[in-house]
């Protein structure tokens, strides 16, 4: 049992006609624009916290964008529903997104949103060192997350369901 | 460079709005004319003086971080530039050579398998029985043999009471219901056999399949999925194989009722299991109560006690075992004296002990409903004709009835038979004494002897060898008018096959003197063969 790498086998049967209800909301006409509602909202709410500076309201709104990208999108395995005999049950949000496909333009908006967030909060944090690199680590986890060259895969036994 | 490349990408955008500042100023002549234009210089103006501002503003004599960020401006440009793809996707582009070439390879496979020498053997002595079943039949040579391949172990078939009804029932209900059960295909008399099999064994509600082979099939799948886990005796029936190998679930085999082995097996999924996080996956035990491939009984008692320290389903096949064992006729629990309600699910079969057609299913209301929805067979294929139901209702009323002296007639001819074949001297009986069902194979001097005479080319005890001497066997049997059966099986789709045997089915309408003729014919057979 190799705990450090390890490749979820995709499903022997591919189902093309199997709706993922789990998923397919991401793809519906509002949801960038939820996304957007996100981090404004999370910015008005740091900002109106007195003793909260400037500088900390945005990284804290960067790291809880990412916190949110990462809960949704890799923190979370399976569907609540029964779809295809358990067919995405090993799977995060993020593989389930277009039944796998790549490059998707959900998956790019969502790839590049916390980039942008990124550039902007650091941006008026004045380049703070320790703000700065803190925003970096986050941002890198949630991006390298969604490389499609991890797709299905796990490493140091995150997210995996069987062991066998 | 870049950092050239950047100051002259400042000052470049620093002309561009003064130039664009000074538009307003020009545009205040003629102003009715170009306030529109004014308006998109000034967003774009706007735009520009913010850029300006932020590189500005974020270079800072850090050209590392800048380097960095602009990695990242990188990283967007490259993922959003991309061409969406999906995994395992082959976009082949073939020229026509290649395809002329590929057609001219292609050599197509015969539709129907050439049959191997021992499958050609096999089917050419299939018997071809020319008359109604029953204890004697006739063949299509015009001889007369005793049946002992019917799983009628009560004669419940063939009784004329059960055939007037049935033909009543044809008068009224026609041949078909013309629909699956949830569309029109329930009749009355679905519903009627349905409550009786729930009486009889006392079960809390049953599901009717309109085929045996269908039961486990659907049932099996309808409850176990993806990652669920199935520990299976490795001697099961084809059926329950099937249902275990469609719901795709983890299967651990343990060995053919051999409870030690199962602990085993269960504690060392225990142990794998609760280093495991996430749900914890559905856990089903699947047995049979009489081994359709060996004739042994499940060791009931000891089972429900493993499942109840490992807290596990059980999925019970007692499609032989009812009608054939216990002291109603009720099968395995029957025997062991354990409740149905105690089983979770049970399958069992109308159309061996019965002399119906189809399978049912036993177990609590809420898992029934399940399967109303969810079993495939249920679902998908068409009711029950009414005469079947009719006629397997008849069988389980006159079991109710006049069990006592049915299943003793049984009990007797087994007796009976087994005493008759223990004095045969080459060869091994499988199975409980109980079981109405035997599985005859030579010792193994016996199965040598016989194969240095009958095959030249080979001394190999293979398992064609085997078959082969146990067919000869069969088909001498059958000249002195004993109708047997070698067990045929579809080798590449079993899990485990055993070894070949002659299959026996005891009836109790067998009479003393026809188990006699068989224990005699088997044992001159076996002379005849040996020889």
């Amino acid at each position: 049992m190799n705990t450090i790498f390890k490749r979820v086998q995709p499903s022997t049967v591919q189902n093309e006609g199997t709706v993922n209800m789990n998923s397919t909301w991401i793809n519906l006409r509002g949801s960038w624009m939820t996304n957007i509602f996100i981090i404004v909202s999370f910015r008005v709410l740091f900002g109106i916290i007195p003793w909260i500076s400037t500088r900390t309201a945005w990284t804290l709104t960067n790291l809880g964008y990412c916190l949110f990208q990462y809960i949704m999108f890799h923190g979370i395995v399976g569907t609540p529903f029964e779809v295809n005999q358990g067919e995405f049950d090993e799977l995060t949000m993020w593989e389930q997104l277009d039944s796998g496909t790549q490059f998707t333009p959900s998956k790019k908006f969502l790839f590049a949103a916390p980039i942008v967030l990124f550039l902007v909060s650091t941006h008026y944090c004045n380049y703070d060192i320790y703000s700065f690199s803190i925003s970096l680590v986050a941002v890198l986890i949630v991006l390298i997350a969604k490389l499609p060259a991890l797709h299905r895969v796990r490493f140091f036994g995150i997210n995996v369901v069987h062991n066998d | 460079m870049r950092f050239q490349d950047r100051l002259f990408f400042i000052s470049k955008s620093s002309l561009a709005t003064v130039l664009i500042s000074a538009l307003p100023v020009l545009g205040s002549s003629d102003a009715g004319n170009h306030s529109e234009n004014a308006k998109t210089h000034g967003f774009f103006s706007y735009g520009a003086r913010f850029v300006v501002r932020y590189v500005k503003a974020s270079y800072r004599d850090d050209p590392f971080r800048t380097f960095l960020e602009l990695c990242l401006v990188l990283f967007i440009v490259w993922y959003v530039s991309k061409q969406k793809y999906k995994f395992n996707q082959v976009d082949l582009k073939l020229s026509e050579k290649d395809i002329e070439e590929l057609i001219k390879e292609w050599k197509p496979e015969p539709i129907v398998p050439l049959m191997t020498t021992h499958e050609k053997e096999v089917f050419d002595n299939f018997p071809v029985i020319d008359s109604p079943t029953g204890t004697v039949l006739k063949l299509d040579n015009g001889k007369s043999v005793i049946n002992f391949v019917s799983h009628d172990f009560l004669g419940l078939m063939n009784n004329a009471n059960a055939k007037e009804k049935a033909v009543n029932t044809l008068r009224k209900y026609g041949v078909g219901p013309c629909g699956p059960p949830g569309f029109y295909g329930t009749l009355d008399v679905h519903m009627e056999l349905e409550a009786l099999i729930s009486s009889f064994l006392k079960a809390d509600a049953t599901i009717l399949y309109s085929q045996a082979m269908s039961v486990c099939v659907s049932v099996i799948p309808c409850f176990s999925k993806r990652g669920d886990i199935i520990v299976a005796d490795d001697q099961v029936n084809f059926m329950l194989q099937q249902g275990i190998l469609l719901s795709r679930s983890r299967v651990y085999w343990y060995k053919h009722n051999d409870m030690e082995d199962l602990k085993k097996v269960l504690e060392k999924i225990d142990q794998v299991e609760s280093k495991k996080k996430g749900p914890i996956p559905r856990k089903f035990i699947v047995a049979e109560g009489l081994s359709m491939s060996t004739g042994n009984i499940l060791k009931l008692d000891k089972i429900m006690e493993l499942k109840k320290q490992f807290k596990y389903r059980l999925i019970l096949d007692e499609s032989l075992a009812i009608g054939a064992i216990g002291p109603r006729g009720a099968g395995t629990t029957d025997l062991f004296g354990i409740s149905v309600k105690d089983v979770e699910i049970l399958i069992g079969s109308l159309c061996l002990a019965f002399g119906g057609s189809g399978g049912f299913c036993c177990s609590s209301k809420q898992l029934i409903g399940h399967q109303r929805l969810s079993g495939a067979g249920y679902v998908f294929s068409a009711a029950m004709p009414a005469i079947m139901a009719i006629t397997a209702a008849d069988g389980i009323r006159r079991l109710e009835t006049d069990s006592y002296a049915l299943l003793n007639l049984l009990r007797r001819n087994i007796a009976t038979l087994r005493s008759q074949l223990g004095r045969i001297k080459d060869i091994v009986i499988e199975g409980d004494i109980r079981s109405p069902q035997m599985h005859i194979r030579l010792t193994e001097s016996a199965y040598k002897k016989c194969i240095s005479s009958n095959l030249n080319s080979s001394n190999e005890q293979t398992w064609e060898n085997e078959d082969h001497v146990l067919l000869n066997i069969v088909s001498h049997m059958r000249d002195n008018g004993i109708l047997v059966s070698q067990c045929v099986y579809v080798k590449e789709h079993e899990h485990n096959i055993p070894r070949p045997s002659i299959r026996v089915l005891v009836s109790c309408t067998h009479t003393q003197q026809q188990l006699e003729k068989l224990s005699q014919s088997l044992e001159e057979a076996i002379k005849a063969i040996a020889k």
